[in-house]
């Protein structure tokens, strides 16, 4: 049981990740195709980065009982591949919703300018009558 | 090869081959995403290692932490900030990558209805 808590805390963030998605349809809400390509494709550039990390012998599995002991690799335990798909989701999530806020933030301005002009025109227009 | 080392020239090449598209992404949401991502390394990692998840060899780490994460951990941080926006950016313009390719050069990628 000791062995599943960490899979199992990162299952449950995923799934809280993915809530916040659908709630605010960002990534898989959005473009399903598009967001398992970019989190799928960020995994294998995380794994290949910790592949190298692993050979050059900077750092190496723990002794953590938290973990179910399946090994993707030598000292690269399954549990890495769902935490480089959370650091991913989470990168897209966030990037996403600020993104989304910067264009509407730039929307409104613009739509507010837009309505100041058009209404000063329309004073400078009064102005002109006789 | 220590570990600032690998993570430096990741981190260059990252940006180096991202760097056409990067451009003309917009600024803030990018730095504000890296430095969320940071914020998250520095409770979790913190954690991680705490609870023994991974080790790493002294002799090959600076030795710097922010509170107990390594400073070179921040890296993947900094990374995810550049290559996820990047990837996202460039598989939506195909077909086989995306559902709704081009659809973000009309919308900004806003939502098409109500949540």
């Amino acid at each position: 049981m000791t062995g599943l808590m960490y899979l199992g805390a990162l299952l449950v963030s995923l799934g809280g990740l993915a809530l916040l998605d659908r709630r605010f349809r960002l990534a898989f809400w959005y473009d399903a195709r598009r967001s398992a390509w970019t989190v799928g494709l960020g995994v294998v550039g995380f794994l290949l980065w910790d592949l190298a990390g692993l050979a050059l012998g900077i750092f190496a599995r723990g002794d953590s009982p938290h973990m179910t002991g399946v090994l993707l690799a030598p000292e690269l335990p399954l549990e890495e591949a769902f935490f480089l798909a959370l650091l991913s989701y989470v990168a897209l999530l966030a990037w996403r919703w600020f993104d989304r806020s910067a264009v509407q933030r730039e929307a409104g301005r613009r739509a507010l300018l837009e309505a100041r002009g058009s209404r000063e025109a329309h004073d400078d227009a009064g102005r002109d009558l006789p | 090869m220590t570990n600032i080392v690998l993570n430096v020239v990741v981190l260059g090449v990252l940006t180096a081959v991202s760097w056409p598209v990067l451009r003309r992404l917009r600024g803030w949401p990018l730095v504000w995403t890296a430095l969320h991502l940071c914020v998250l390394t520095a409770v979790f990692d913190t954690i991680m290692i705490d609870v023994g998840l991974y080790v790493f060899d002294p002799t090959k780490i600076l030795g710097v932490h922010v509170w107990g994460a390594p400073l070179e951990d921040f890296a993947y941080a900094i990374a995810a900030a550049v290559l996820v926006p990047v990837l996202w950016t460039v598989l939506g313009r195909s077909r086989r990558t995306s559902s709704r390719p081009g659809a973000d050069d009309a919308d900004g990628g806003a939502p098409q209805g109500a949540g």
